[in-house]
C-alpha cells in the first residue's frame, strides 16, 4: 500500500513538472508575440513617419519649384515695371510690392527649412539660427554676438521643436528690438546632458515680467511646453535674458 | 487505540473542512457545491459511527448513497472545473447503475463492490481531468497549485487508490491475516487524514471572487 502511495506522489510530482514545463513555454511564447507586436506597432509607426516625411518633401519641393518660381518671376515683372514707370507714386507702389515679395521670399525660405528633415540637428538649428539673427538685427543699431558651448552637432531634435524654437527665438528677437532699447544682443547655445538650451540676453532697459501678459509670451511658453522644454525669462534694469531649453 | 486515536483526528480535520466550507458558503465564497459534498459525506461518516458505537447497529449500507455522492459530484466538479467532455454523463449514469445494481438488496447489506465501482470511476475521472490539465491548449499563466481541481484530484485519487488497495486483500486475507488487515486500517485512517487534509487546501484556494477554474 506504501508503494502505492509513493508511487502516486511521484505521479503527482510529475503532472506538476509537467504543468511548469508547459506553463514556462506558454509565457516565453507569450512574450515572443508581445514583442512581435510591438514590433509591428514600431515598424508602423515608422512608416508612417517616413510617409509624413516624404509629403513633407514633396511639399517643401512643390513649394521650391512652384512657389519660388512664382515670386522670382513676380519680382523681375516688377522691376521691369519700376524701369518704364514715370509717375514717383507708381514707383513707390511698385517697390512696396518688391518689398513685400522678398519678405515672402525669406518667408517661404524659412518654411522650407523648417520643412527639410535634414535639419533636424542641434547644428544645423544653431547655424540657421545665427545667419537669421544676424540678417534680421543687420539694419538695426544692435550688435550681435553669438557663442557656442559644449556642442554635439549631431544631436536630432524633431521638426516640431525644431519649428517651436526658432518662432520663440523670432519673437524674442522682435521683442528686443522693439522694445528693449539696447545696443548688444547676445545669443548664445549650450548642451548640458540631454538638454539643449538656447539664450538671448540684451542690455536693453528689462521690463516687468510680472505685467508682461502679452500674446507672445504666452505663446512662448506654449510651445516650449509642447517640445517638451521650457522657457525662463529674467529682467532687470541692466537687460532682459531669456532661456529656452528643452530635451533632446 | 491507535485507531481510535486516528479516527478521533479524522473526524476533527474532517468536520474542520465541513465548517470551512460553510462558513465560505456563508461569506458568499462560492466553493463549487464543496459544501454540500463534505457536509453529505460527514453526516453519512458520522451517523454510521453513531449507530456502531452507541447503538450497535450495522447501517453501512447508506456508504452506498456516499458512493453515489462521489460519483456524481466528481462528475460535477469535473464539468465545472475542467469542461464538459463526451461521454462522461453516459459512463457516470452507468457508474450509477452499476453501484446500485451490484448492491446486495435482498439482504440490505453494503456491497464492497459498489465502493470499488465508485472509487474506479472517480479515479478515472481525476486522471482524465490531469491529463485535460496538460493537453488543453494551454491558456493559463495560473500556478498549477492555485487550481483548486488538482488538489481535488489529488486528495481523491489518494484516497481512491488507498481504498482499492484496502478493499482488494480483504477479500483474500479477511481472515487469514488480521494483524496485516489490522495495518491496513490504520494505513487507511491516516490517508482518509491527509485527504482531508488535502481537502482543506482545496478550500483555501476559494477566494471571494476568485475565479478558480481552469478557464478562468
Amino acid at each position: 500500500m506504501a508503494m502505492v502511495v509513493l508511487l502516486l506522489v511521484c505521479f503527482i510530482v510529475l503532472v506538476i513538472l509537467i504543468y511548469n514545463r508547459k506553463q514556462l513555454l506558454y509565457l516565453k511564447e507569450q512574450q515572443l508575440k508581445e514583442s512581435e507586436y510591438q514590433n509591428k506597432l514600431l515598424q508602423k509607426e515608422l512608416e508612417k513617419q517616413k510617409s509624413i516625411e516624404q509629403e513633407r518633401e514633396r511639399i517643401s519641393h512643390d513649394m521650391h519649384d512652384d512657389l519660388g518660381a512664382g515670386i522670382s518671376a513676380l519680382k523681375l515683372q516688377a522691376e521691369f515695371l519700376k524701369q518704364k514707370a514715370e509717375d514717383e507714386d507708381l514707383k513707390t507702389d511698385i517697390n512696396e510690392l518688391l518689398k513685400t515679395s522678398e519678405e515672402m521670399n525669406v518667408s517661404m525660405r524659412e518654411m522650407l527649412w523648417s520643412l527639410n528633415s535634414g535639419n533636424d540637428t542641434v547644428g544645423s538649428f544653431v547655424e540657421y539660427a545665427k545667419i537669421y539673427t544676424e540678417n534680421f538685427l543687420k539694419k538695426s543699431k544692435i550688435q550681435v554676438m553669438t557663442e557656442s558651448k559644449n556642442l554635439i552637432p549631431e544631436t536630432l531634435i524633431s521638426t516640431e521643436q525644431r519649428r517651436n524654437l526658432f518662432l520663440c527665438l523670432k519673437e524674442t528677437l522682435n521683442n528686443a528690438y522693439k522694445h528693449s532699447n539696447g545696443n548688444k544682443l547676445k545669443l548664445s547655445f549650450m548642451q548640458k546632458q540631454e538638454y539643449f538650451i538656447m539664450e538671448v540676453s540684451d542690455n536693453g532697459n528689462g521690463f516687468n515680467t510680472e505685467d508682461a501678459k502679452g500674446n507672445g509670451l504666452s505663446n512662448m511658453k506654449r510651445r516650449m511646453n509642447e517640445s517638451f522644454g521650457e522657457v525662463e525669462i529674467l529682467s532687470t534694469e541692466n537687460g532682459t535674458s531669456v532661456v529656452f531649453s528643452m530635451k533632446t | 487505540m491507535a485507531l481510535m486515536l486516528l479516527t478521533a483526528v479524522y473526524f476533527l480535520i474532517f468536520s474542520l473542512c465541513v465548517g470551512f466550507s460553510l462558513k465560505q458558503k456563508f461569506e458568499g465564497i462560492n466553493n463549487d457545491y464543496l459544501y454540500i459534498y463534505l457536509s453529505l459525506i460527514l453526516a453519512i461518516d458520522f451517523s454510521v459511527l453513531i449507530a456502531q458505537q452507541i447503538f450497535h447497529t450495522d447501517i453501512s449500507v447508506i456508504y452506498l448513497l456516499a458512493d453515489i455522492i462521489n460519483v456524481v459530484f466528481t462528475y460535477f466538479y469535473f464539468n465545472i472545473q475542467i469542461g464538459k467532455v463526451k461521454y462522461l454523463s453516459q459512463i457516470t449514469i452507468l457508474a450509477i447503475f452499476g453501484i446500485l445494481f451490484l448492491n446486495d438488496w435482498q439482504k440490505l447489506v453494503y456491497s464492497d463492490y459498489c465502493s470499488i465501482i465508485s472509487c474506479f470511476f472517480t479515479i478515472i475521472v481525476c486522471l482524465l481531468g490531469f491529463y485535460k490539465l496538460l493537453h488543453k491548449k494551454f491558456d493559463s499563466a495560473k500556478n498549477i497549485y492555485d487550481i483548486p481541481f488538482f488538489w481535488y484530484a489529488t486528495a481523491v485519487l489518494l484516497w481512491g487508490t488507498s481504498f482499492l488497495m484496502r478493499t482488494i486483500p480483504r477479500f483474500y486475507f479477511q481472515s487469514a491475516d488480521d494483524s496485516f488487515m489490522e495495518e491496513l486500517r490504520l494505513f487507511f485512517a491516516i490517508i482518509n487524514i491527509i485527504t482531508y487534509f488535502l481537502f482543506f487546501i482545496l478550500l483555501l484556494k476559494y477566494q471571494k471572487n476568485g475565479k478558480t477554474t481552469l478557464s478562468g
